[in-house]
């Protein structure tokens, strides 16, 4: 019934060689955007979901870049204009997660979440938004977390990170409006991932949530792709919690 | 791609006779759900909504009842399961706004609102939720509003009565997790309807929308065919908001 509603736009998903992150490059694939495939360091693992991307018929590139290096973010955007026409999406997914008490956090644990959760935002959304006004039309979508909404310990470096992000959400959202983009949250409970030993053991906590399974990334994707079509124009500064209602949002 | 993901399965839209409810109407048919076609009164508007979806390939039937009658909100649901045999989808639209100040309300038309607002969607969800229970599948979204987030003025009823709803909704997405029943509210901010004069002015609440236009009513639709969709499934007991930055949530 539908054309594909994407059809001609870029999207540049951060993270997205796995997990969350991948499946949101494969759900705005389906709707016909070019993808930016990125990772910070496993171009292989980047590369096979460019390699699916394409088998579907669809269009991708791999783009290995630190967003905590504002030179790599920017020779990523630029190759992505140059490569694939243009910047439309943006997808904020990248994030780090440890698990530390917080009198043993080093600060270079702290600045290293700061680092990739925000700063790399901040880095990757200055790369990105010229073209998107330039365009009249923009989305960008941040990947929030559940932590700071429900309070979870030895993650206080996470929590500041996600709050952060949400407040930078807001912000944006605000100030580039006039200019037809759309700027969300959405913010997953437990997530069926693989995680990496970093993140620590998911916190086991004694609320049970009404759907009393975890998530899945497709389940999280789909609404990253609902925020990203055009029928989601009026849609702009929320927090969408996709979580199994174990979380049920300051309404 | 979108085609006929809620094939088979049948839901009802109170006050679909026009504007939101009947935009709903349209999206959930265009997705393939078969349609029980609300209105209080207005048989002529329901009708030609019905036989709008019946020329788009749909199926759809029209049911005359006001939820304020909990007998006929009883009969609102079984007509869906004489017709069409279940009931998957009940979505809760049907309301009346009045606009007094608050010293002025008179105790008639606090009642009023409070029965179609508020013991209307109790009344349908009474008759529904054991259907859902049963069929162990249901998808429950009620409408809500921008008044109870921006504080707006002479509404105090309007604003109780979708506050108590917010929270049946939450109750019911806490309850019924279990038998794959999700409940979330959807918020919309100042849509582009046609409005009753017993609606009164749209009020500004003196807060300047981000995004500066009036929404459209297929905007507020397709947030609630999103929550239909099996992809949908992991989102329960949320207020989700569409409003153009208006309200950004409690987050």
């Amino acid at each position: 019934m539908s054309e594909k509603k994407l059809a001609g736009k870029v999207a540049l998903v951060t993270g997205s060689a796995r997990n969350i992150g991948r499946a949101i490059a494969h759900q705005l694939a389906d709707e016909g955007a070019a993808i930016v495939v990125n990772a910070v360091s496993d171009q292989e693992a980047a590369d096979t979901v460019v390699s699916e991307i394409k088998a579907k018929g669809g269009n991708a590139i791999t783009c290995i870049a630190n967003v905590t290096d504002v030179n790599a973010v920017d020779a990523m955007v630029a190759r992505a204009k140059e490569e694939l026409g243009g910047m439309d999406i943006l997808v904020l997914n990248a994030s780090s997660r440890g698990q530390v008490p917080f009198l043993e956090m080093t600060h270079e644990q702290w600045r290293n979440v700061l680092d990739i959760t925000l700063d790399g935002a901040f880095f990757c959304a200055q790369a990105c938004l010229p073209s998107m006004q330039e365009a009249g039309w923009g989305r960008i979508v941040t990947l929030g977390g559940i932590s700071w909404h429900v309070g979870t310990s030895t993650r206080v470096h996470n929590l500041v990170s996600k709050s952060g992000l949400a407040g930078f959400t807001r912000g944006l959202a605000v100030e580039f409006a006039a200019d037809g983009i759309t700027v969300n949250c959405v913010s997953p409970g437990f997530i069926d991932t693989v995680r990496p030993a970093s993140a620590g053991a998911r916190p086991n906590r004694k609320i049970s949530a009404p759907i009393d399974r975890m998530g899945t990334s497709d389940e999280i994707a789909s609404m990253v792709r609902h925020l990203c079509m055009p029928e989601s124009a009026y849609i702009t500064g929320q927090i969408m919690h996709v979580n199994g209602g174990l979380y049920l949002g300051g309404s | 791609m979108d085609q006929g993901l809620l094939k088979g399965q049948v839901a009802v839209i109170t006050g679909s006779a026009r504007n939101i409810g009947r935009e709903i109407a349209i999206q959930l048919a265009h997705e393939g759900a078969a349609i029980v076609v609300n209105a209080r009164s207005d048989r002529a508007a329901a009708q030609s909504v019905a036989r709008e979806i019946r020329a788009m390939g749909g199926q759809s039937t029209v049911c005359i009842a006001d939820v304020t009658d909990p007998e006929a909100a009883g009969n609102l649901m079984s007509t869906a399961e004489n017709t069409f045999g279940r009931l998957d989808i009940l979505v809760c639209n049907a309301a009346i706004r009045r606009q007094q100040p608050f010293v002025d309300i008179p105790i008639e038309e606090w009642q009023e609102v409070m029965n179609v607002d508020l013991n209307g969607p109790f009344y349908c969800l009474k008759a529904a939720i054991p259907m859902m229970i049963e069929q162990k599948y249901g998808r429950v979204i009620t409408i809500g509003g921008s008044t109870l987030h921006l504080l707006t003025p002479n509404r105090a009823h309007v604003t109780a009565a979708k506050m108590g709803l917010l929270g049946l909704t939450r109750a019911i997405a806490i309850e019924h997790g279990e038998f794959n029943i999700t409940a979330n509210c959807v918020a919309p901010g100042h849509i582009d309807t046609v409005r009753g004069t017993s609606a009164g002015n749209r009020s500004t609440g003196g807060i300047d929308r981000p995004i500066e236009r009036l929404g459209s009513m297929s905007e507020v639709a397709s947030m609630v065919t999103h929550l239909c969709k099996p992809d949908g499934a992991y989102i329960t007991g949320q207020c989700l908001h569409v409003n153009g930055g208006m309200y950004m949530g409690g987050a």
